[in-house]
């Protein structure tokens, strides 16, 4: 022995040996549900049985999301995913990815892995949705020209919007050749600018009917569409590719055209509400400029508009009074002061002075004040109160 | 290419929807809110008008000669 292996080297190499076979990476088996339990941490473990044998299989939690039913022990079903080895155990299961029903048949196996295909790539991302315009004035129609379904879609678009312009895109919509017309179809109006929405679809019919829908190509139009389209398959319950890859599923295609355009009856309804709208905001606006007009009317300036000029008036009456009493005041008071000024002057008069008996000796130096300076010999002026005469001094 | 009908519409609207904000936030002197009452009211008559009288516009695309896509009348009876 010159290779000794641990446990764990050995399940690895056989892990690795299962990893590398591809017809083990993406197996679909249909076997008998038994110990099915479902973990808290979400996973869900499981044995598929048939009469000969036994498989262990995981569903972990983040593939659980797909699972459209509850399973249960006994029931009969198709699981899809990858066989590996969980070296723990030294066991190798089924990794499911999917676990579906048994009895869907074909058609609804590729559905599914179709649309899980797209699903995991993005296409179905709300991310991606487009809003449908609020008035489309070109919708283009994508269908059958002949039908139940464009009929349909036709008369109710005639009665709830008639002012759009429909054009149609006449495809073949069940066969081989139909997924390719319809795709080229889309692509057509998109690089033609055609329309502002696009309606694509047709009326019920089987799965089979239906197919061209549930197809790669269209799927792959639809998403890459810049105008926004509204998927129109079958009946109420019929789900295709086609409605998760477009922007808006319908139901059905009359419902489609109800989705597609307003409703005129509604506008007529609204044009009648915003004509109310704007008839009560003139109303108010009048209203509130009367109601100023009213409360200006109440001013006193308004009132009595004279009064201002007459307090004005007043005014000037009573200053101009006052200035008249200043100016009188004024005057009074200088005349007193002159009377006695003229009175004082008056008592400093030489004349009366020479009234009450002295009498000026003058030379002809001038008025003699002292008689030191007399000379001997000399005459003097002698004034009187009423004449002047001439003396001499004697000594 | 004429204006669409529904074009015309939406415009309108739109306008009518503008006059009707103007309005109720009354900053507009009262002769320019009268002013923009009565281009409404025309407005929104013009827009009852459409919605009266338009009828449905149908055209399927077909090849025409050399195989150039062309638009063509499409006959569809009873749409009423």
């Amino acid at each position: 022995m010159e290779n000794i292996l641990t446990v764990t080297q050995l399940n690895n190499l056989i892990k690795a040996a299962f990893d590398n076979v591809p017809a083990l990476q993406n197996v679909c088996v249909r076997g008998e549900l038994s110990n099915y339990k479902l973990y808290p941490s979400g996973h869900h473990y499981f044995t598929l049985k048939d009469a000969e044998g036994s498989l262990k299989c995981v569903l972990f939690k983040g593939n659980a999301w797909s699972l459209r039913f509850k399973p249960q022990n006994g029931m009969s079903v198709l699981a899809v995913g990858r066989v590996s080895v969980y070296p723990r155990d030294g066991a190798y299961q089924l990794y499911c990815t999917r676990l579906i029903p048994d009895g869907a048949g074909d058609l609804q196996m590729a559905f599914d892995q179709l649309k899980e295909r797209l699903w995991r790539e993005g296409l179905f991302d709300q991310a991606h949705k487009q809003a449908l315009p609020r008035f489309p004035h070109r919708i283009g129609i994508v269908t059958s020209p002949a039908g139940a379904a464009v009929h349909d879609m036709l008369r109710i678009l005639g009665k709830r919007w008639p002012l759009s312009k429909v054009i149609l895109l006449p495809v073949r919509v069940q066969g081989e050749e139909a997924a390719g017309e319809i795709a080229r179809a889309i692509a057509y109006a998109n690089r033609e600018a055609l329309c502002e929405l696009l309606i694509v679809g047709r009326g019920g019919g089987s799965m089979e009917d239906l197919w061209a829908f549930n197809e790669e190509p269209v799927a792959r139009a639809i998403c890459a569409s810049k105008i926004p389209v509204i998927s129109a398959v079958g009946h109420e319950p019929d789900v295709t590719i086609s409605d998760f890859a477009a922007d808006l599923r319908a139901a059905t295609p009359s419902n489609a055209a109800e989705l597609a355009v307003p409703d005129r009856a509604e506008l007529r309804a609204r044009l009648e509400g915003l004509q109310r709208q704007m008839a009560a905001a003139l109303q108010r606006q009048a209203q509130s400029a009367r109601g100023r007009l009213e409360a200006l009317r109440k001013r006193p300036v308004l009132k009595d508009p004279l009064r201002p000029v007459q307090d004005r008036r007043q005014t000037l009456d009573r200053l101009t009074e006052r200035l008249a009493a200043a100016e009188a005041s004024v005057i009074s008071g200088q005349k007193t002061r002159l009377t006695r000024l003229a009175a004082s002057l008056d008592a400093m008069s030489p004349l009366k002075v020479l009234a009450r008996g002295y009498a000026v000796v003058s030379d002809e130096r001038g008025i003699v004040t002292k008689a030191s300076v007399l000379i001997p010999g000399r005459e003097v002026k002698i004034q009187f109160q009423d004449d002047a005469v001439s003396a001499v001094i004697r000594e | 290419m004429p204006k669409s009908k529904s074009k015309s519409f939406e415009e309108n609207l739109n306008r009518l929807e503008e006059i009707v904000r103007q309005l109720e936030d009354g900053s507009a002197p009262l002769e320019e809110s009268m002013k923009l009452f009565r281009e409404g009211t025309a407005l929104a008559a013009s827009c009852g008008k459409l919605l009266d009288e338009a009828e449905l516009e149908i055209v399927k695309l077909t090849k025409g000669p050399e195989g150039t896509i062309v638009e063509a009348p499409f006959e569809h009876e009873d749409l009423t």
